[in-house]
């Protein structure tokens, strides 16, 4: 059973090795061997994934692996599943950008895998370290990719950016780490349902013995910022949108959902047990109790920010960065609210979430394959030019403002709903004022869309976008997954519970 | 908190041992300084152009497959202390982490990293 729980982390590792390799003996077209070799093994891990579901559902993968350094409870295969799925659409819609724009097929695809490699890791375990090393390995893999477009300056400076940054946040993520690991005694993180069961049991006196809980606050405070700089919270956001615009499309795709949902399962994991904690936190050291309040005030101005920022933006790469950036403030308010409810609904949002933003950049690789520019008023008379890729991008942006019956709606209602039980109404308000503020910037991209006429014909490209099998079918497995996770609603929403009740 | 007690224990003996052997010799020892004598030995070389002179990337390269190599000897040593205990288990895992660089090193050797000109 241990090597059968991580199948999924084996079968990527090794196709990531194997297309190196390959990559070395391809010439020419052969190049996308690479790229199909790639999707193969994503394919099978995802099958190998699929097929763990029902054992973790039982409860049966839960049980330390390797000294707890492995889990397999709901949580991390639910994630696991998700990861691979957003690798696999990504890497649809690379294969066509890598070969036209000239990038390395072999290192990019095998990036991608290490990336995605890591970003299992660190939603697999309850080990600080493995986390951390799950994160790290993400995050190499990451600078470099940011980085492949290397006859593009802004490519290489999003690379930079993203690298400084990225080793920032990570020095302040271990200096956390370690902190935490001096409050709790154990690198080993506690189980947030049995903490929760057993607190509800015997009262407070059930919490655990934390040696030092000033320690253990301080960690935890340096571990929101050091996670924060990871998903681009505001204040910690500013290398977003330069990294986003610079780095090769796919690329930005893969960041905004990839990466970012990452960290925000491994901000479930840890924070979860300590959340649990709070109502309790008179034994603990009172500083513990402030972190729901962090997490409401990251959430008013990650998306405050993101949303107005993103109004006046004319790339659409660079304001699909902010769009980021405000969900992200979205999804923070299910920390904020530090219910199990409200800890459901961040991971269902992050399930609507890759699906409706890989939508969106679906979209805008396909048009760029077909020279599209990636400013707004690119996309003037898109509507008669390319009528299937408007509409596609409008549902798209439907679902991210979060008008139903898209996925983006009711993630955003859960999350409302979590917020209003927990008696933060005005959490709630400030969320629904910002999905105002939002659709200003997307109607803008429809109204160029549809309702402007084309300034000159033949002026900017113009001609139909026949689309590629590849990024035909990525493009329509996200929109399908737009709708199909909003008519799932119920249960989705129920194995969300269910994954972050076994926290 | 005991064990750490040891840690600085060593840390003391390591600092003290320094001082203590040099003071020790410069008591003894002979001072006939000489050029040959004075000039940097082993570990470098005489600098020559200025600090903020370029130098070819390619040494980075270079720099990182030793890198890799140094630390896959490190790994190597609590490995080949503890093989007994470990048996075939052990010995497989050595050859997979052993095969993940050699994978490595062959990518390097076909992209001409390892050639300088």
């Amino acid at each position: 059973m241990e090597w059968n729980l991580v199948l999924p982390e084996l079968i990527v590792t090794g196709t990531g090795l194997g297309v190196l390799l390959l990559d070395l003996f391809l010439t020419g077209g052969g190049r996308r061997a690479a790229g199909y070799t790639g999707l193969a093994g994503l394919a099978a891990a995802l099958v190998a994934a699929l097929r763990l579901m029902p054992a973790a559902g039982r409860g049966e993968l839960a049980g330390p692996f390797w000294q707890g350094m492995v889990v397999g409870d709901q949580f991390a295969v639910l994630f696991k599943v998700l990861f691979l799925a957003v690798g696999l659409v990504v890497l649809m819609l690379a294969v066509d950008f890598v070969e036209r724009r000239r990038m390395p097929a072999g290192e990019f695809t095998a990036l991608i895998l290490f990336a995605v490699l890591g970003m299992m890791l660190m939603a697999g375990s309850r080990d600080l370290i493995v986390i951390y090393l799950g994160l790290e390995t993400t995050a190499v893999a990451s600078y470099v990719l940011a980085g492949l477009l290397r006859d593009d300056v802004r490519s290489g400076e999003a690379a930079i950016k993203y690298f400084l940054t990225g080793a920032l946040a990570s020095a302040v993520i271990l200096f956390g780490m370690s902190l935490v690991f001096g409050g709790l005694g154990s690198t080993g993180l506690p189980n947030a349902s049995a903490l929760a069961e057993a607190l509800a049991g015997a009262g407070p006196s059930a919490a655990p013995a934390v040696p030092s809980p000033l320690l253990l606050a301080v960690g935890l405070v340096l571990l929101v910022a050091g996670f924060g700089f990871k998903v681009a919270l505001v204040p910690f956001h500013f290398w977003a949108p330069d990294a986003y615009e610079g780095a090769p499309t796919p690329v930005t795709a893969f960041f905004s959902v990839g990466p970012k949902a990452a960290a925000f399962a491994a901000i479930l994991r840890v924070f979860a047990p300590f959340l649990v904690m709070v109502p309790v936190s008179g034994v603990e050291g009172k500083a513990l109790a402030l972190l729901p309040s962090i997490f409401a005030v990251l959430a008013v101005l990650t998306m405050t920010v993101g949303n107005l920022v993103a109004l006046v933006q004319r790339n659409i790469k660079r304001m699909l960065a902010y769009s980021s950036i405000a969900h992200a403030g979205y999804i923070l308010v299910g920390l904020a609210v530090a219910t199990p409810r409200g800890l459901a609904a961040v991971t269902y949002y992050l399930l609507a979430y890759a699906a409706m933003n890989l939508g969106a950049f679906a979209v805008v690789i396909w048009l760029n394959n077909h020279g599209t520019g990636d400013e707004v008023d690119d996309y003037v008379g898109l509507s008669q030019r390319a009528p299937l890729a408007a509409a596609a991008l409008v549902v798209a942006f439907i679902s991210l403002i979060g008008i139903p019956p898209t996925a983006g709606f009711f993630g955003k209602f859960y999350l409302f709903m979590a917020a209003v039980e927990a008696n933060m109404a005005w959490l709630a308000v400030l969320m629904v004022v910002n999905t105002a503020i939002s659709v200003g910037y997307y109607y803008a991209v429809v109204r160029n869309m549809y309702l402007q006429p084309a300034a000159e014909p033949g002026a900017r490209a113009a001609g139909p976008v026949p689309a590629t099998p590849l990024v035909g079918t990525a493009l329509s497995v996200t929109l399908v997954a737009v709708l199909a996770l909003g008519l799932l609603f119920e249960p989705l929403a129920r194995l969300a519970g269910l994954a972050c009740g076994g926290l | 908190m005991g064990s750490y007690f040891e840690v600085l224990l060593f840390l003391l003996t390591g600092v003290i041992f320094v001082f203590v052997g040099l003071g020790v010799a410069s008591l003894f020892r002979p001072a006939l300084p000489s050029t040959p004598k004075q000039s940097i030995y082993e570990c470098g070389m005489r600098p020559f152009g200025d600090t903020l002179g370029k130098f070819r990337v390619r040494y980075y390269v270079f720099a990182l497959v030793f890198v890799v190599f140094d630390v896959e000897a490190v790994f190597l040593y609590p490995w080949a202390v503890v093989f007994r205990e470990i048996g075939l288990v052990g010995f497989v895992e050595m050859l997979i982490f052993l095969g993940v660089l050699v994978i490595g090193l062959v990518y390097a050797w076909k992209k001409r990293v390892l050639q300088w000109s």
